[in-house]
This record gives C-alpha cells, structure tokens and sequence, in this order.
C-alpha cells in the first residue's frame, strides 16, 4: 500500500476592476451639443491588476493498493481525492456593479465548480 | 446504495456561484478633457472630474479651470467657461477655429488635479460622393411591422491614412396641426 498527499497553493490573480467612472462627451449634432441620450458614464480602471483574487490552494490525497498475482503479474487499485478539504476555489469570476439604497456596491460573481473529485483506477501490469 | 450513489452525484457535479462584496480603496477624482473639434465650429471642450465608482456624484463639471489651446505648437489663448445650464465645465475659446492639417493641443489644468492635454490633427474632410435612402419594411415578433429606413453613404476612403469616421443621422419628427 502506498499513501500519498500533495499541496497546491498559488496566490491569488490580479484582475482590473473599473472602480473610476466619467462623464463622456455630450453628443455633437449640427444643431450643437446634445446630452446623450441616458445620461450615460463612462468607466475606466484606476490602474492595471488593481484587485488581488483569494490564493488558490487545495490538498489532494491518494492512495495505491498492490495485489501481486500468481503469474508474477500486478494490478494496482488506485483511490484518490482532489481538494480534500472542499476549499471553494472559484472556477470565474465577474464583477457586477449594483446600486442598493445604501449606494453603490461592486459585487464578485465567483463560479465554483467540482468542489471535490474523487477517482477510482485500475492498472494491470503484465 | 442507490440513494448513497445519488448523494455522491449530487456532490460530485455540484457547482454554484456566490456573490463577495469587494472592498475597494476609494480612489481621488482625475481631471477629465473631452472635446469634439471641428472647422466649422469655435474649439470647444468640456472639463470634468472622474468619481469613484461608489460614489454617487450630483455635479462633476469643473468650472475653476483653465484650458490652453494651442495650433501647430502657438498659443492661440486660454479658453473661457460658458454657462450652459446642461452641462457644467464648457469652455469655449471665441473665434479660435482650426483648419485641416493644424495640430491642435489642448492643455488643461485646475485647483487640486494634475494637469491634462490632448493633441490630435484636424483630417481633411471627406467629400461623400452620394446619400441615398431605402424604404422597408422589416417583420418582427408576431407578425408586427416596423416601417424602417436603410441609409447609403459612399465617399472615398484615403488608404494609405488612418482615419475615424463619425456619422451623425438625425430625425426629425414633424407636427402638423390638422385643420377642419
């Protein structure tokens, strides 16, 4: 029998975020400067990568049964588990601008897939 | 062990989204330079201020400023702020036009901000060759019609220039008063 255990940690991704909003130009006709229709504003990013995502980590452990056989031949029973301790690592994610009556408020929609995957697999040897 | 399988389904291809409030560092307002120039119009331009994206702002125009504008690397003057009760922080430099081919810059500062500019050069205008409209009709959802128009313009484009090209199509709506 054979246990075996890894750690995976990165440390979390940079995305922009666009946390700086501005008027745009007012539309230009032949009759002169209109205000657009909507009334609409402009985003933009204070700077590149100005948010740092969690870190990303997560334990994955296995474990490998041998069975010899008569004929000098082996098969090997394989169980293991990827993210042992089901840490929520986002898949995506989307930042979602909402305006509540406190004010405004940006949102991270975080996409969680597979919080674990377990495996089973058999290898003969001959 | 049907029900244990289901379970182990059910976690197996379990997936979900969550929503995480961020907590973002507030970040101070820039100045904002907007202008659309063109030669048949006095240079104008409108000077703003940016907000943070969790702020609600009620007025964003900057009216304390002060904008130079030069042609072809010479000052030409410094812009004065126009009322205007739609848009706060107009400015508008009287009699100043440019011509195709000027360099135009414009240089903008205000109290508490780090100066702005922005330069372009005026293109030569397109001569549109010929306008021509179609009339249809085009079938949405339940059978409704929608009476539309389709709009040709054709005009020659300078290959070996970059260009930006801006269509304005208005409409204009006309009120008739019906007479007995």
């Amino acid at each position: 029998m054979e246990l075996t255990a890894a750690w995976m940690y990165k440390s979390g991704n940079h995305l922009t975020i666009q946390d700086v909003q501005y008027r745009p130009l007012p539309e230009l006709t032949e009759r002169g400067y209109q205000r657009s229709f909507g009334g609409g504003y402009g985003e933009n990013a204070s700077s590149r990568n100005n948010y740092q995502l969690p870190a990303y980590h997560r334990l994955d452990l296995g474990a490998n049964f041998y069975r010899y056989k008569k004929n000098g031949r082996m098969g090997i029973w394989n169980l293991s588990l990827c993210n042992a301790y089901f840490k929520a690592n986002p898949f995506s994610v989307r930042p979602i601008y909402y305006q509540t009556e406190k004010g405004r408020e940006v949102v991270l929609e975080q996409t969680l897939l597979f919080l674990f995957v377990p495996s089973v697999s058999y290898t003969y040897k001959f | 062990m049907k029900k244990i399988l289901f379970a182990l389904c059910l976690l197996l291809f379990a997936s979900c989204t969550r929503d995480v409030v961020l907590v973002l560092p507030p970040v101070s307002p820039r100045l904002v330079l907007n202008a659309s120039v063109s030669p048949d119009t006095d240079v104008t331009a409108f000077l703003s201020k940016s907000w943070f994206v969790l702020d609600t702002v009620t007025d964003d125009g900057v009216e304390d400023g002060s904008i130079q504008v030069f042609i072809n690397d010479r000052l030409q003057g410094c812009m004065q702020p126009v009322s205007d009760s739609r848009f706060t922080g107009r400015y508008v430099l009287p009699g100043c036009r440019v011509r195709a081919g000027d360099r135009l810059r414009l240089e903008a500062e205000a109290g508490g901000f780090d100066p702005v500019g922005g330069e372009t050069v005026i293109p030569d205008p397109v001569e549109v060759l010929s306008v021509d409209t179609v009339r249809f009709t085009r079938f949405g959802y339940g059978g409704y019609e929608y009476p539309s128009i389709r709009l040709y313009v054709r005009f020659r484009d300078k290959p070996d220039k970059r260009n930006y090209y801006r269509l304005i199509i208005e409409k204009q709506t006309e009120f008739r008063r019906e007479t007995v």
